[in-house]
């Protein structure tokens, strides 16, 4: 799944561990889901959708659904 | 909240986890420690060993294994969901090892190409097999 979060991240200048601690897990948590190694769980989906004050679909992408 | 105070979070809750390892590592490194001095002070004594020794060793080996479950609950109530995904995996892989190896070994032996299966090889074997997916995946994630 693509996202935004990285761009979202350098906009408030955060770090990967930064983020991370915010929405409580660990910096190599943050780049698995940036680099699209990792799709977050709903609930953390969720958190991070609420610490940015965007909808989830502005953030994660769903690559699969647009190429139909 | 201000700027920084994630990596705060962050810095404390890494520091956790790596508390939480060490504990665990100690309780293995007691047991192991315990179990290790009695096999070899067993083999080494021609007199077996006291009731009371058995027990008390028994007894620390007990106490380690159940401090050990309790840092196992403490550590996956610890860290977040990519860490249990790194654990399952590791899991996943280390317990088809044991369940394609030990039958395999068994009708090898039972075909008489292969000697009695060996309980301690198929451990080894899956344990550091879900050693290394683990670490393969906390590598390729860090």
């Amino acid at each position: 799944m693509d996202n935004r979060l990285r761009v979202l991240r350098a906009e408030r200048g955060w770090s990967q561990a930064e983020l991370g601690g915010r929405v409580g897990v660990s910096r190599q948590a943050v780049n698995a889901i940036e680099t699209g190694k990792h799709d977050p769980s709903l609930p953390l989906a969720f958190k991070i959708a609420r610490l940015f004050e965007l909808p989830i679909e502005q953030i994660f992408l769903d690559s699969q659904g647009a190429g139909k | 909240m201000t700027i920084g105070e994630g990596e705060r979070l962050e810095a404390a809750r890494r520091r956790k986890f790596w508390q939480l390892i060490i504990a665990l590592a100690v309780s293995g490194a007691v047991a192991g420690f315990v179990f290790g001095f009695a096999l070899g002070h067993s083999d080494a004594s021609d007199h077996p060993m006291s009731e009371s020794v058995r027990l008390l060793i028994a007894a620390i080996l007990l106490l380690s294994v159940a401090g050990a479950a309790y840092l196992s609950w403490r550590f996956f109530q610890t860290v977040d969901e990519v860490e249990i995904a790194h654990n399952l995996w590791g899991s996943l892989i280390g317990f088809y090892v044991y369940a394609f190896m030990f039958p395999t070994w068994w009708a090898l032996e039972w075909l008489a190409l292969a000697p009695e299966p060996n309980d301690w090889v198929i451990f080894a074997a899956s344990l550091l097999t879900a050693t290394a997916a683990y670490a393969w995946r906390k590598w390729a994630n860090r």
